[in-house]
């Protein structure tokens, strides 16, 4: 039982940054193709279309932070509550990254045709990861309840 | 997921088209055009092949009878068996028989006997029946009805069909809100790109007409003066 209940922390160690992974793969992928697909149309500013299309790649450095941080506090006790944590923040950044994705894309699209709203079409998508950002910083604040209520 | 993701390419790909009364030129010419739907699948790309016969098919209104454009819609509704096609030129072909039963009142003509080509599309039907109705009982449906009634009586041609492609314009803009890089969003700008089309080159008849008008001024004033 134990070593489920370990299992099922483990999984919650590593979901922040696979799920984020999945999702900054989907998001990069969207908005990179749109940032391709831009790049038919215009003379310059290919740098500033790949800049946007990386946007998204930030989920899997917040998932990546956040697991390493879990992965040295797990035990029995704590286990549980990692595991509820960690999945939910895990698919938080996946949202995250996969909508803004979206966002970027349509940045992308929209700077384009009008560069001067180059910057205020990046507004969005960092609203998108202004949540991203929350899910990220309370599973540390939630991680030091746990071990310092769980693990002592 | 395939053919959605080559989507955010083709859409990025596609310059911007400014609305059709202040556009002065085509964003993209046929041929270039042409290539980048190059990159929809087969299946969508069939799709789009259908929806350029049914532009073209609507690009020529002035060239055939009611009964010939009747006899056309009966073999080019099949090309619009698909949902997508359906959302983007229902509504074009549905405006399109309002506007010819509105033109035929408006010229003293009775209503259609059954079975007389006159309309295209579901509205048809409908029309024949309240055609003693002002607008037909459409007006909840088609709000736009008596500003194009009022404009056909007043023969404001120009305005008419400028409101007509409004309307157009803004459906298809409306079309493409729901995905902004899915398949609807590429037929969208089809239609719309069809629509600058068309406006240019009423213009450039516009344009020749009056270059004509005044070349014949020149003449006329040159063999005036020097007699």
């Amino acid at each position: 039982m134990e070593n489920l209940v370990l299992a099922l922390g483990w999984l919650g160690v590593f979901a922040p940054l696979a799920l984020g992974a999945v999702g900054s793969i989907i998001g990069c992928s969207r908005a990179g193709q749109a940032a391709i697909g831009a790049m038919l149309e215009t003379e310059s500013g290919y740098g500033r279309y790949i800049g946007i299309s990386a946007m998204p790649s930030s989920q899997v450095i917040y998932g990546i932070v956040v697991t390493l941080t879990f992965s040295g506090a797990i035990k029995a006790d704590t286990a549980p509550g990692i595991f509820g944590v960690g999945v939910l923040t895990g698919l938080a950044l996946m949202a995250s990254a996969i909508y803004q994705g979206y966002a970027c894309a349509s940045s992308i699209r929209v700077s384009k045709s009008k560069p001067e709203v180059f910057g205020i079409s990046l507004a969005p998508a960092a609203v998108v990861e202004g949540f991203a950002v929350f899910a990220f910083v309370f599973a540390l604040v939630l991680l030091g309840t746990l071990s310092g209520g769980g693990g002592g | 997921m395939k053919r959605q993701n080559q989507y955010y390419t083709l859409v990025a790909s596609l310059p911007r088209l400014v609305r059709f009364d202040r556009a002065e030129r085509l964003p993209i010419n046929p041929q270039r055009l042409g290539e980048r739907l190059r990159m929809l699948e087969p299946e969508d790309g069939e799709v789009v092949d259908r929806a350029v016969a049914l532009l073209a098919w609507q690009g020529r209104p002035m060239a055939r009878t009611g009964g010939e454009m009747a006899v056309e819609y009966g073999r080019l509704a099949e090309l619009m068996d698909r949902p997508a096609l359906k959302g983007v030129f229902e509504f074009p072909v549905n405006l399109r028989t309002v506007m010819a039963a509105l033109r035929r009142r408006h010229r003293g003509l009775p209503v259609p006997e059954a079975g007389e080509p006159w309309g295209v599309g579901p509205l048809a039907r409908h029309i024949e029946r309240n055609w003693g109705e002002v607008d037909f009982g459409l007006t909840a449906l088609y709000p736009w009805i008596p500003r194009a009634r009022a404009l056909l009586e007043s023969g404001e041609a120009l305005a008419l069909e400028r409101l007509l492609m409004s309307l157009n314009w803004e459906r298809a803009d409306r079309l493409a809100e729901g995905d902004e890089f899915g398949f609807e969003a590429v037929l969208a700008y089809l239609f719309k790109w069809d629509l600058v089309k068309r406006w240019l080159s009423h213009n450039g008849e516009a344009a020749k007409a009056r270059f004509e008008e005044l070349v014949s001024g020149v003449i006329d004033e040159k063999e005036r003066v020097f007699g």
